[in-house]
């Protein structure tokens, strides 16, 4: 019964679905080409564009600093572990909505390489096998206005989105609340979710059986959510818990920074503990109606970031926004390179990838050219981390392959093909 | 190339196209907004084909191309002063005499353009031009405008034929709609919790958001169940589960002493799964509690056993999932079982599952009768649990579920509190509600003179509170000394503001979008929308004209702003007010560019009366209704009940409440199935049987390499197939292979079969045939399959 059951799960669920990067799961050898890898992927995102004069460095590629009153300026503590990356553009897409689905899929379709899957979670197909989440998805304020392609980044396939948690309260449960019992009493617990999981699996494979090819994809579905809760039930193994955040209403404009800061604790502390090796907290989305309140501001972040150069006063309340969001990503950074790795070689951060993406360039001329984009973390040695790279016009989607490569995968495009193939030169 | 009858076009859609996503004074829009234009229903109400045949290219152009494609999204840069003025395309405004031939011809010119095999007019709006478009991408490739540009480009090329294309593309309601499963919105799912629990609760309120399509959330299409939310189903469930054994001796139904643990627990199971599934179990259903059930007595006592049964049952598809699959009845049609027909009816008007009473008469049959079915459909809406329904849906049309948290600023608006907002959304609430119940049309919601307040809010407003009897919760009737019903309510004014001040563009798009139904598109890329500073020496209204002044603004703003100025006089938290700043209110607008709406205004009062009297906006409240109520977007699917919807509206001079009698009466409401749609659907039927379950039939394996002779195609050796029959009828069958690679390398499979017929349609392979022999081979993104791996394609043939 139970071998046919998880025959089933692989032929129906996640074979359909996965079949495209079968061969990366497949492939764990290869990971060792090409240099050292990172163990950890995370992206990071803050929405509506930027306004590239007050985010830009000045200086050369590796002497550079962040000009003062700039957005990127909180950083220059974190400087030597950041490579700022300019002058890539989504080839193809413009606007809110068109950059927001381009950023981490770079207008992939199913026939490409990267099957039209953003990149969070193309590199969680290839290395989130072995751990209890494929992937984690952190929100903050993401869904206020529902799920649609304005307020998701990451897709799990053409046209379908993976939605993030942004209930700090919800994701403390899910992810550490069985470590509260004793650990026989979590086996006994598992034991019995997973007859349970055992018994769903039939009831969806037996309506499955009764529906036409049209509403099949629905079940399909069902049963790969069914086996991806199978999977989180297993291992909770020894984690340094973090402080249970604080209940309240999670909508609430004024809660996002606790919210932000919730989260990013959960996160580092997930990822500390090897529930997962990819990760991604999305702040907000495109079109943002959140106001910095707590930094006195009153206007909407997306109304501010169409504010023309001679509104000193409405460019001067975005910039203190978007420094905000770099601080958030400071912490970020600091909390992963203040926690050292299991096994005590060298710092979290120092092993992970960390992506600070957005979904357009200049915000005001609402379109996706000369993107902003801040990495941060070694790589495991693999890249020279202290630097700033000026392109002019590169495909965002080299970046991704580099960003993929970095994480041990092999592909050699990602997204769009037509645009161009092979990592980021001059990211090494 | 796809061809598609404008014919079949759903007409009542008029999707004019025109949006500010992120436009010009930063404004937000709609999180289901479309960047590009995906949709091509004609304007207004003309049958550009008389009737059915094939439209000529003239009529194809404006109605298919110009209308919903140039006319809007293009024209903006395309014209005389525009950004696009020096390029191969000028277009004329509609008021220019002799529009329609000179953007005939012009179009035309560009579509015989032709750049490396593929035409201009196809190259340039998608962005994929090599010189780009400055522009950006204005219609996505695989989209319905893109197939309509490449008809006319096959037309303007002369290869284009009207004939040899039936079936494919082609839209409409033949089928009577898709045997389709719809899991619980996240409201109807904790409505259906409070149902089973007999308390009530918040559980599956904060649940992860659900994909929200045209504002609503109920789209059938869009509701799946992910990783995430499986995990929250499970935890809700365990919760419930925990507080029901809590009651559990007078939940039992039954005492294990008495006659036994094992006797009662099948009781249990067969009398709760029939309250969770809103139907009978099946055999095998009650198989696998009852087993469940005794693994989990077995280690954690009869209580224990009965709470992984609740447990397991609260996640079940029987429950999380409604069907509309019907029982085969001949012909290929499916008449939904009675238990269906309860739960649809349910849910349409209270959103939650059947009471004692329709159960009974799902029990009985006796609901397939259509009279008794209006007979419960009359006493569910007169009961209160009618409300919250109602309720869901006005806020979901205007987008009043975002009042509670669109962020306004404390400094300038202290008087807004939290209690304020729930207020006035109880006002709304309340004033729908009354409306609906005592008869009322679409012009009264739009034009009445009273509403409903708690005299905190009717302070906050500045009108005399209500001299009447209160509810329970403190509202009582007032009159607004207003004539604009639900438009101007404070939770509408306030949804659609900004932060620090009204917005006039806010406001004309939600009378745009959601009472005309013309969807806008965003603002196009390389413009520098910026609006000009604050600037304290001009008013709100004449910051916004500002739009107007620049032609490539006017071709969207003109269509919003105006209409936006009507609401003037109300404030960014819903007051009303006669000055703005120092600037005294000017509300004059306009509605230009409808078919019927059209005419200049003074103020909210004049602009309602504009809407209520329109042909325009019944017919657009009947969509939105019809998204809302049927679940869906599709115009297939709407388009099965829209014309009835319409008729019965309009016969009953607007009566709101007349759409869901009418909806109940549809042929779409009790039946599914009858032809083909869209291939593969009346193929994959099978009769389901009544016990609303069957096997999915035989399983035949195959190991790589046997199957072939010693000549021929074969197998790919490594490769075993487990062939599952999906469903068989008299005329043929339908098959899902599962490709099973045995070895420890990827193999580029392939899977000989015997041909036992016509293959009809086939999925996730292709086919070539070899004799008596179909030789499958996957497409590109399952060609392969990885060492120990499997994938799977599925077939359908006629004998």
């Amino acid at each position: 019964m139970s071998i046919r059951r998880r025959s089933l799960l692989r032929g129906l669920g996640i074979g359909l679905v996965a079949a495209p990067f079968v061969n990366l799961l497949s492939a764990p050898s290869s990971r060792a080409e090409g240099g050292p890898v990172a163990r950890r992927f995370i992206v990071f995102f803050s929405p509506n564009g930027t306004i590239p004069q007050h985010w830009r460095p000045s200086g050369s590629e590796t002497e550079f600093t962040f000009p003062a009153g700039s957005i990127l300026e909180p950083l220059a503590d974190v400087q030597d572990r950041l490579i700022v990356v300019e002058g890539l553009d989504f080839f193809g897409a413009d606007n809110h909505k068109g950059g927001m689905a381009a950023m981490l899929t770079a207008s992939g379709a199913a026939g490409d390489e990267s099957g039209g899957l953003s990149i969070d979670q193309f590199v969680a197909r290839a290395v989130g096998g072995d751990t209890r989440f494929a992937s984690l998805e952190f929100g903050v304020q993401t869904s206020l206005w529902g799920g649609s392609t304005q307020t998701r980044m990451s897709y799990s396939a053409p046209k379908t989105w993976v939605t993030p948690d942004d209930d700090p309260v919800n994701v403390y449960g899910r992810l550490f609340g069985d470590l509260m019992g004793g650990e026989d009493a979590a086996a006994a617990l598992r034991a019995r979710r997973q007859r349970v999981v055992d018994l769903l699996v039939d009831e969806a494979t037996a309506l499955r059986g009764r529906l036409g090819s049209e509403e099949r994809p629905k079940l399909d579905a069902h049963l790969d959510a069914l086996a991806q809760l199978e999977k989180g039930l297993s291992g909770a193994t020894a984690c340094a818990l973090p402080g249970a955040p604080a209940a309240g209403d999670t909508q609430d404009n004024a809660r996002f920074p606790a919210t932000t800061t919730a989260q990013i604790d959960m996160m580092v502390a997930a990822l500390a503990c090897g529930m997962t090796r990819v990760a991604s907290l999305q702040l907000s989305h495109t079109v943002s109606p959140t106001v910095c309140s707590w930094l006195g501001v009153s206007e909407g972040h997306h109304s501010l970031s169409h504010m023309d150069d001679k509104n000193l006063a409405g460019v001067a309340q975005f910039v203190a926004c978007e420094r905000w969001f770099a601080e958030q990503f400071k912490y970020l950074v600091q909390k992963l390179a203040t926690t050292p790795e299991a096994d005590m070689q060298g710092s979290m951060l120092d092993n992970s990838v960390v992506l600070w993406a957005k979904e357009m360039g200049d915000s005001r001329m609402h379109n996706c050219v000369s993107v902003p984009f801040v990495l941060a973390g070694g790589a495991g040695g693999r890249w020279q981390t202290g630097r700033y790279l000026k392109f002019a016009g590169e495909s965002h989607g080299k970046l991704m392959v580099s960003l993929c490569q970095a994480m041990g995968l092999t592909n050699e495009t990602f997204g769009n093909p037509e645009v161009g193939a092979g990592p980021l030169p001059g990211l090494v | 190339m796809r061809t598609i009858h404008a014919s079949h076009v759903a007409l009542l859609l008029a999707l004019a196209a025109c949006q500010n996503d992120g436009g010009a004074a930063g404004s937000e829009t709609d999180g289901d907004t479309t960047g590009t234009v995906t949709g091509t229903g004609t304007s207004g109400d003309v049958d550009p084909t008389d009737g059915g045949g094939c439209p000529s290219d003239m009529q194809f152009f404006e109605a298919r191309v110009w209308a919903p494609i140039l006319g809007t999204a293009c024209v903006g840069c395309h014209n005389f002063e525009g950004l696009a003025k020096d390029s191969r395309m000028v277009l004329w405004a509609e008021s220019e005499e002799g529009w329609l031939e000179h953007n005939f011809a012009a179009a035309r010119e560009v579509a015989l353009v032709d750049d490396g095999g593929v035409s201009l007019l196809l190259l340039k709006p998608t962005n994929q031009h090599p010189d780009m478009h400055k522009g950006g991408m204005v219609v996505a490739p695989d989209t319905e405008a893109y197939d309509v540009l490449a008809e006319f480009v096959a037309r303007s090329e002369g290869t284009f034929s009207c004939t040899g294309s039936d079936g494919e593309g082609a839209v409409g309601c033949d089928g009577g709609g898709l045997r389709r499963v719809r899991r619980l919105s996240h409201v109807e799912y904790n409505r259906s919790l409070q149902a089973v629990l007999g308390a009530p609760t918040e559980l599956g309120l904060g649940f992860a958001a659900d994909t929200v399509v045209q504002g609503y959330t109920n789209n059938a299409g869009a509701l799946v169940v992910s990783g995430l939310l499986a995990d929250q189903y499970r935890d809700a469930a365990e919760k419930v589960a925990d507080l029901i054994v809590a009651e559990l001796p007078a939940r039992l139904g039954c005492d294990p002493q008495e006659i036994g643990e094992e006797v009662c627990a099948h009781e249990f199971i067969a009398r709760f799964g029939k309250q969770v599934f809103r139907r009978p179990l099946t055999a095998d259903e009650q198989a696998r509690y009852r087993s469940l059930w005794k693994e989990a007595a077995a280690v954690e006592q009869f209580a224990g056993g009965i709470r992984w049964t609740i447990a397991a049952m609260l996640q079940s598809p029987g429950f999380l999932y409604r069907t509309e699959l019907g029982e085969h009845a001949g012909d290929g049609v499916y008449p939904l079982s009675a238990h269906e027909l309860a739960g649809e009816l349910s849910y349409l008007i209270v959103g939650g599952p059947p009471d004692d009473a329709l159960m009974a008469a799902a029990e009985d049959g006796s609901l397939k009768d259509l009279e008794v079915l209006r007979m419960h459909a009359d006493r569910l809406l007169a009961g209160a649990d009618a409300d919250a329904t109602l309720h869901r849906f006005v806020d979901e049309w205007l987008h009043l579920d975002r009042l509670r948290t669109v962020p306004r600023d404390a400094t300038l608006y202290p008087e807004l509190t939290p209690q304020i907002r729930e207020a006035m959304l109880g006002e709304t609430h309340r004033f729908a509600a009354a409306v609906y119940r005592s008869g009322g049309s679409l012009t009264e919601l739009l034009t009445a003179n009273y509403s409903y307040m708690t005299d905190a809010l009717a302070m906050y407003y500045g009108v005399e509170a209500g001299a009447g009897e209160a509810d329970p919760a403190g509202f009582k009737r007032v009159d607004t000394g207003a004539a604009s019903g639900l438009l101007t309510h404070g939770g509408v004014m306030t949804t659609h503001a900004l932060p620090t001040s009204s917005s006039p563009i806010h406001r004309g798009k939600l009378v745009r979008e959601r009472l005309l139904c013309q969807e806008m598109p965003p603002p196009p890329p390389a413009l520098d929308t910026s609006p000009p500073p604050v600037d304290p020496e001009l008013s709100t209204r004449d910051r916004y004209i500002q739009h107007a002044s620049e032609a490539t603004c006017a071709g969207c703003h003109s269509r919003i702003d105006p209409i936006g100025f009507g609401f003037e006089h109300y404030d960014a938290v819903g007051r009303t007010r006669s000055m703005d700043g120092i600037h005294p209110i000017d509300a004059s607008g306009e509605i230009v560019l409808t078919d019927h709406t059209n005419g200049a205004f003074d103020g909210a009062d004049e602009l309602a009366q504009l809407l209520a009297g329109s042909p325009d906006v019944e017919a657009c409240y009947t969509l939105q209704w019809a998204r809302y109520a049927v679940g869906s977007d599709a115009e297939t699917e709407l388009q099965c009940v829209q014309d009835e919807l319409m008729a019965a509206f309009v016969a009953a001079e607007g009566r709101l409440d007349s759409l869901v009698l009418a909806l109940v009466g549809t042929r779409f409401f009790r039946e599914r199935g009858g032809a083909v749609v869209d291939g593969g659907e009346t193929t994959t039927g099978g009769d389901p049987g009544t016990d609303g379950e069957t096997t999915t039939g035989d399983e035949t394996t195959t190991s790589g390499g046997t199957t072939g002779a010693e000549s021929g195609p074969v197998t790919s050796p490594g490769i075993d197939t487990q062939v599952t029959q999906d469903s068989q009828w008299k005329k043929g069958e339908c098959n899902t292979v599962t490709v099973i690679n045995t070895t420890d390398a990827p193999i580029t499979w392939q899977v000989v079969l015997p041909r036992l017929g016509k293959v009809q349609n086939a999925w996730s392979a292709e086919y070539t045939q070899d004799g008596d022999l179909l030789v499958w081979s996957g497409e590109p993104q399952n060609a392969e399959v990885a060492a120990q791996g499997t994938t799977s394609f599925g077939f359908c043939i006629l004998y």
